[in-house]
Order: structure tokens, then C-alpha cells, then sequence
């Protein structure tokens, strides 16, 4: 399924993790980290590469023991979100900024974490396990 | 769905899913807020980081005038999140 690059396509990016979770029966922790971490990742893919013109493409495959997802700009730069970025969570409110929050929420909470990139393409996938 | 709302004691009630879709909501509502203030999360059943930004933005602006949210009732997935972004120790949370 393809989204348009914007954050309003939230409300139809839930509507499909809906239906995929309600199909397979996903409930709990999995479901609320997989909305979690989809819209980590496309709302950066929006905000960073806001000037790409095509639609970002999000698949969602199911087996007994995980649910795999993979997020697809076919029109951007490279921006690797395995790499460990500096991000200081010891510091005090006034402080404190949510820059790169997401993406290292994400990190720590899914099972696996893959990014390839080439021809402009980059792909993010990441598992959970199921409960 | 989300939604925010100021009750006639004062406290701050949001329901239905925080998202980045929704953070001008719910900062609109909560810039009205100016003096310490509980946020009940009962019926909040997601957030994301842009959602923690609108409360990180607000907790910041009370503690100039020496104010906080005190913020209650999450569900354990929000309070997972919370967790791991350290922000258990920006919010008192009950």
C-alpha cells in the first residue's frame, strides 16, 4: 500500500495497521509498537525528505512467530537508521529537546532493525515478535 | 480519534491516539494551562515522540512560572514509552 508523503496520511496509515492486526488477531504490546514505530519512520521520511515527489510505500507480512514491515521512499537521500546517533537523555527539562526521540524509541523497542539504501531507494524494515 | 479537554476542576483528560497528525490540538489546549496541572491519561490509548514533544513543550513553559503537569493513569505501553525516553524523570507520573 502507498501513502502520500504527508503527515496527514496518519489517520489511513492506522486504518491499514488496523485491519492488518484485527486480521491476524494482533493485539497488546505488538500492535501499539507497530503503530509506534511505522510512524517513527515515515513522519522522518516526510520531514527529511520532504521534496520527494513520490508516495512511501509501507508493507506489512505476517508468520506464527513475528510480523515483518518494511517502509519504501524511492526518491531520496541516504539516512541510515541503524546508526547509533548522540542523543542525551540524562540532560535536565530545559534541556531537553525531542529531536531524534522517535527514532531511538524505535531502536530500542523493535526485535530487528534493517536499513538498506541504493538507487535513491531506501528501505527500512524492522520485526516484532509476536506475545 | 483524539481528544483534549479542560474539566471544571481544572484537570487536563486526552483520549484516543496521540500522533503527529494530532500535536496542534492538543498544544492548543494545553498553552491555556498556566498553573500546575493534572493530566489524566485513562483513556489515551497511544502516543508517539511528537506527542511527548507537545507535553515536554507545555512542562517546560509552567516551570518558568514554577508549574508542572503531574500526569496520571497511563497504560503500561505509555508508560513503557515514557520509560525509555527518559521522560519519567521530567514528569512526576502516578
Amino acid at each position: 500500500m502507498t501513502f502520500p508523503r504527508s503527515i496527514s496520511s496518519l489517520e489511513n496509515i492506522f486504518t491499514f495497521t488496523g485491519e492488518f492486526v484485527q486480521k491476524h488477531r494482533i493485539d497488546g504490546k505488538v500492535r501499539f509498537l507497530l503503530d509506534l514505530a511505522v510512524e517513527e519512520f515515515f513522519t522522518n521520511m516526510v520531514k527529511y525528505n520532504a521534496s520527494g515527489k513520490q508516495d512511501i510505500e509501507l508493507l506489512l507480512q505476517w508468520d506464527r512467530h513475528q510480523i515483518h514491515v518494511t517502509l519504501v521512499d524511492p526518491d531520496s537521500h541516504a539516512f541510515d537508521v541503524t546508526k547509533d546517533r548522540k542523543i542525551d537523555l540524562t540532560k535536565s527539562l530545559t534541556e531537553r529537546k525531542v529531536g531524534g526521540l522517535g527514532v531511538y524509541l524505535v531502536k530500542k523497542l523493535v526485535d530487528s532493525l534493517q536499513y538498506d539504501y541504493s538507487n535513491r531507494k531506501s528501505s527500512i524494515t524492522f520485526t516484532l515478535q509476536l506475545e | 480519534m483524539f481528544d483534549i479537554r479542560i474539566e471544571d476542576g481544572g484537570n487536563v483528560v486526552l483520549s484516543g491516539r496521540l500522533d503527529a497528525a494530532q500535536v496542534e490540538k492538543a498544544h492548543e489546549v494545553l498553552n491555556r494551562v498556566t498553573k500546575s496541572t493534572i493530566v489524566d491519561f485513562k483513556d489515551l490509548q497511544y502516543i508517539s515522540s511528537a506527542g511527548l514533544g507537545v507535553l515536554l513543550a507545555a512542562q517546560k513553559r509552567l516551570s518558568q512560572s514554577g508549574n508542572k503537569l503531574k500526569l496520571i493513569n497511563m497504560s503500561s505501553h505509555i508508560k513503557d514509552v515514557f520509560h525509555y525516553a527518559r521522560f519519567d524523570m521530567i514528569f512526576e507520573i502516578e
